[in-house]
């Protein structure tokens, strides 16, 4: 699970140009809650337990809860301003570690396909090959036959049946289903949820992993475009847009 | 060419290794070294005519032994057996959904760190940087890969160099066998029926579209402006509401028409990256701090469904006036 800034109310420092990290609130990213949705219906469906596991730079307690709500039974978080600086390599070996170190036996490990505030599409495919479990991405549909993970891939141009052998990891996305509806009272009450801290210090050392990408800058890009916002009704508004686009040459 | 450098290029789609060449090519010449295409014997890329006429100097011409069947794993199988020798400084993969995971996945097992949907890559001395976007898109960030090899997945680009003599060398890589590989079952290729990259004018909706009977609002914009209708993820893939092969994101097309009218999108980085290269960007929104107004030249904040149809009716009076278009 990720705790991400809702970008959508992200700005950027008026001298800096950097994004204000501290000034938004937070929430789980998007496509972990499919994630999760997903758990907590193989749950309902097969039994066991859903664990969520988080590495973060602030406490996650904000958004977990939601989680909670939703079905999810433990939580595991490697809270540490450090991980601000880690790549996906990085990430990778930290929720690895504290797999082997704290989870140890587990059937099924399901992640969002990516975050969406860096989209990397990394940590999936990474914690999977460290593991030595099978991967499968993509997952628009998945289930669970005796001992194996089936699932169907939809890629750009193909669709996939496949399965594989538990243990193994399926990163999922939107199509996968509909997070359910939590109440606020619900999330509320779940609020009070223990959550297992991991120390980053007690985990396997990360130093190797680290330093290989270092982000230099990131600033709100110099966009070209005109960013003209025509004020007025709807007809006036639209009389104006069509001059301009015939003003432009493109209808 | 000097020991350990190289830019080596993998994708599984041929037209993705035409569109990488460029920006492969601008690395290579950059480091005197040269531009190589990995490709599966047998498989859709192997066809060094082709991948020479894109500008490729060196075709290697992989066998996997024995066989993997599962494509992520075959080709991870394939460029980490051909990374692992540090033969190359640079590897360029697309940004599809196969190519972001080979990406991951090789650079795990070599120990890496990876940059995926880059806009940019480019040496500096012998300094290696990406740009890509962050945070929704509403930001780029600059950053710096340290070990080598530079493991990249990389937005394809519209400039094509000019074709080469290349060699083309046999290479095999030899797998340990898995107990624990994914089986594949079946695949069913998803009919494309109609490429949308181009068309000149575009219309896309996204999730403010409240019902998929309000397309008609969508189409009779369209039909005015003879453009063609598209949708975000949530609509083709989510709602299916339209059909995939007209969504617009990084997980389905990138297009650059001349004119791009977003209605009711917000602009999410996964979308933004699909149309950024529109000339003229129209957005119709509710909301003034949606994303996507940064990326308009030309933004009405109100609603749709009566921007719509008063932007349909300013598009019939022009013509029906005798204005030039």
């Amino acid at each position: 699970m990720k705790k991400v800034p809702n970008v959508s109310q992200l700005t950027p420092h008026p001298e800096t140009g950097a994004p204000q990290l501290d000034a938004v609130p937070y929430k789980l990213n998007d496509f972990d809650e499919n994630a999760v949705e997903a758990a907590v219906q193989l749950k309902e469906k097969h039994g066991g337990t859903v664990t969520l596991l988080t590495a973060s730079r602030t406490d996650p307690r904000d958004v977990l809860p939601k989680a909670f709500a939703m079905g999810a039974d433990r939580a595991i978080a490697v809270v540490d301003d450090a991980l601000s600086s880690f790549d996906s390599l990085g990430v990778a070996h930290v929720l690895g570690a504290c797999i082997k170190k704290h989870v140890q036996k587990f059937d099924l490990i399901l992640c969002g396909e990516g975050s969406v505030d860096d989209y990397n599409c990394q940590i999936g495919p990474r914690l999977a090959e460290l593991l030595s479990i099978p991967c499968i991405t993509y997952a628009s549909k998945l289930w669970v036959e005796g001992t194996h993970l089936k699932a169907v891939r939809t890629l750009e141009s193909r669709l996939e049946r496949v399965s594989a052998t538990l243990p193994a990891l399926a990163t999922v996305g939107m199509e996968v289903n509909k997070p359910r509806y939590v109440s606020l009272i619900r999330v509320m009450a779940a609020s009070r949820r223990p959550v297992t801290e991991v120390p980053l210090r007690d985990l396997p050392p990360v130093e190797k992993c680290l330093g290989m990408l270092s982000t230099l800058k990131v600033s709100a890009p110099k966009s070209l475009r005109k960013r003209l916002i025509l004020v007025g009704s709807p007809e006036e508004t639209s009389r104006r847009l069509v001059h301009e686009l015939t003003q432009e040459g493109v209808i | 060419m000097r020991e350990g450098s190289g830019v080596l290029v993998f994708s599984d789609n041929l037209d993705m290794l035409k569109r990488l060449s460029t920006v492969a090519a601008e690395l290579a010449h950059s480091k005197e070294s040269k531009l190589v295409a990995a490709t599966l014997a047998g498989g859709a890329t192997d066809n060094p005519d082709q991948l020479a006429s894109f500008g490729y100097e060196l075709i290697v011409r992989v066998t996997v032994e024995p066989p993997v069947a599962f494509p992520p794993e075959l080709y991870t199988a394939m460029m980490y057996g051909l990374l692992k020798d540090k033969k190359f400084s640079v590897s360029l993969f697309d940004t599809s959904k196969t190519g972001m995971e080979v990406c991951a996945r090789v650079s795990q097992r070599l120990g890496v760190g990876a940059a995926t949907g880059c806009k940019r890559a480019w040496f500096d001395g012998s300094s290696f940087f990406v740009e890509r976007l962050a945070y929704g898109g509403k930001f780029t960030s600059v950053q710096k890969l340290e070990r080598e090899p530079f493991i990249v997945s990389l937005m394809p680009r519209e400039q094509y160099q000019d074709a080469r003599e290349a060699k083309v060398e046999a290479v095999e890589v030899s797998v340990t066998p898995k107990a624990s590989s994914v089986v594949l079952e079946e695949a069913n290729s998803r009919p494309l029926s109609g490429s949308i990259e181009d068309i000149e004018r575009v219309v896309a909706v996204g999730r403010g579209l409240r019902r998929k009977e309000d397309l008609s609002l969508i189409q009779s914009l369209a039909a005015s402006l003879r453009a063609v209708v598209a949708g975000t993820r949530p609509l083709t893939e989510d709602l299916k509401w339209l059909p995939h092969e007209v969504q617009v994101g990084i997980s389905g097309r990138t297009i650059k028409p001349k004119l791009y009218v977003a209605c009711g999108l917000s602009g999410q980085i996964q979308h933004i990256a699909g149309m950024r290269e529109s000339q003229i960007v129209v957005a119709i929104n509710t909301d003034k701090e949606a994303p996507i107004i940064q990326e308009a030249d030309y933004a009405i904040v109100g609603d749709m469904y009566q921007v719509l149809p008063a932007l349909t009716q300013a598009l019939a009076q022009r013509t029906s006036t005798g204005q030039s278009s």
